[in-house]
């Protein structure tokens, strides 16, 4: 059985039918892209991973477990999400991040502010970041902050979405190196062709 | 010293100075005319179908009457409710009915037994009206609260899931907007207790004044149904939020409202 499927999947938006028995199963540290045209419902089915979109028929299953009201809190905390609008919770960076850390499911993970300064500098984020208002932020340096809180929370699956919208090319190229050098389960949302020849696997529909 | 009592027709004498505001609006085309005069006239018709209904009321003084009667008002402030903030009347109006009802029945009956010291804590001239004025605030403070609490997570969904994947529960990811909301909420109540008595007379005094009471008497009681007031809106907010919540999210915890 694959680590991540897809069976069956029926999603009308408005009358307008996004997926219809669609299928789609993905291994356990496998890297795919998804790429499929704009309006083919790409952040829907990554949504739909994480139960925020709910299929009207089919099932979606991880790691074995049926994704249900029941198993969708166990379901979400094996998930990174990270979204291009990245909307960190509102208050000062250094609060946020250790908020986030003493939900229940994440308090296993051993969380240092040393560590998320290190991470700061790998960012090319300012070292004062820490001390600043998430609203005070630019978008570009809210999505990286997203992305460090992503990787901090170390969980099995990533999924990124447009996570490279806004930032230069160099920065881009570094980010992206380093997140798919990851022993993960890494799902991309893109147009981005700075994900072309990386080895993901690619899927449209 | 009672209060000199009006002949029915008299207050009609107010209309000779309505009369020179339909000419300005008319001449100088506000449109305000048709709304001024319905307002007057729904007014007037409104209570004085209340004055008869509370002049029977009064006469019989019966416990389960005059506890009828204010069930009927919190029923009339639930539906108020349900409709102003858009929420379904099938699933919503029980948790608001609940949420608001019983803070402000507490608070009426501790303010009669303990405070007023009465010996009939269903006494009609205390228990109504001084419900009704629980009431109509609790009523707004309920309206903006609930209205912040879920425009808001509704508003900022995203950041709300995001939360969500994080792996908040759902409490401590809907806390932002339910803290918004109960600021919201008091936000007006905390200024008008503020400044109470400085622009002008709160109409529960000069009512009493007017009837009678002497100034100290009418302060007291006004004391008393601020403190009451604020207390009531505060926890007629969390109880009205923390019951409609219950059926306000699915399985998932996505809003479904």
């Amino acid at each position: 059985m694959a680590y991540l499927e897809f069976r069956d999947i029926q999603l009308k938006f408005d009358e307008r039918m996004i997926f219809s028995d669609f299928n789609l199963e993905i291994e356990q540290l496998e890297k795919v892209l998804f790429c499929a045209p704009s309006g083919r419902g790409k952040t829907s089915l990554v949504k739909m991973l994480l139960g925020f979109v709910v299929p009207d028929a089919g099932e979606i299953l991880v790691d074995g477990i049926r994704l249900s009201g029941a198993t969708v809190n166990s379901i979400r905390s094996k998930i990174s999400y990270v979204s291009q609008d990245a909307d960190i919770p509102k208050g000062i960076v250094r609060d946020v991040f250790a908020a986030v850390f003493k939900y229940p499911v994440n308090r296993h993970v051993n969380y240092q502010e040393a560590v998320l300064s290190n991470w700061l500098e790998t960012m090319a984020l300012p070292e004062d970041t820490l001390e600043r208002n998430i609203d005070a932020l630019s978008g570009g340096e809210r999505q990286r902050l997203a992305l460090i809180l992503g990787i901090l929370l170390d969980r099995d699956i990533w999924v990124l979405d447009e996570i490279t919208t806004g930032l230069d090319l160099e920065l881009k190229t570094k980010m992206v190196e380093l997140l798919l050098d990851y022993d993960k389960t890494i799902l991309v949302v893109s147009h981005d062709d700075i994900y072309q020849n990386r080895g993901l696997r690619e899927v449209s529909w | 010293m009672g209060v000199q009592e009006i002949p029915f027709y008299t207050p009609f004498y107010l209309l000779i100075f309505v009369l020179p505001m339909v000419i300005i609006n008319v001449k100088l085309e506000i449109g305000l005319n048709k709304r001024i005069i319905y307002a007057l006239f729904r007014m007037t018709i409104q209570l004085v179908l209340v004055g008869f209904f509370l002049q029977y009321i009064f006469l019989f003084n019966n416990l389960w009457v005059n506890s009828a009667y204010v069930l009927f008002m919190i029923g009339a402030a639930g539906l108020s409710t349900v409709k102003t903030c858009g929420l379904t009347i099938k699933n919503q109006f029980l948790p608001i009915l609940i949420g608001f009802g019983i803070p402000n029945l507490v608070m009426i009956l501790f303010i009669n037994h303990f405070v007023i010291g009465l010996d009939n804590i269903f006494d009609a001239q205390y228990y109504i009206p001084l419900m009704g004025m629980l009431l109509g605030n609790s009523l707004s403070g309920n309206i903006i609260g609930i209205n912040t609490f879920y425009t808001g997570l509704k508003r900022n969904e995203r950041q709300y899931q995001y939360q969500l994947a994080l792996s908040a529960n759902q409490w401590e990811s809907t806390l932002p907007w339910y803290k918004e909301a109960i600021i919201a909420c008091m936000n007006p109540i905390i200024a008008s207790t503020e400044t109470i008595g400085l622009v002008s007379l709160p109409g529960m005094m000069t009512g009493q004044i007017l009837g009678g009471s002497m100034p100290m008497t009418a302060i007291v009681y006004q004391i008393v149904i601020m403190g009451a007031i604020l207390i009531s809106r505060y926890f007629g907010i969390h109880f009205s939020i923390l019951l409609t919540r219950k059926q306000a999210f699915d399985d998932y915890d996505r809003l479904i409202l």
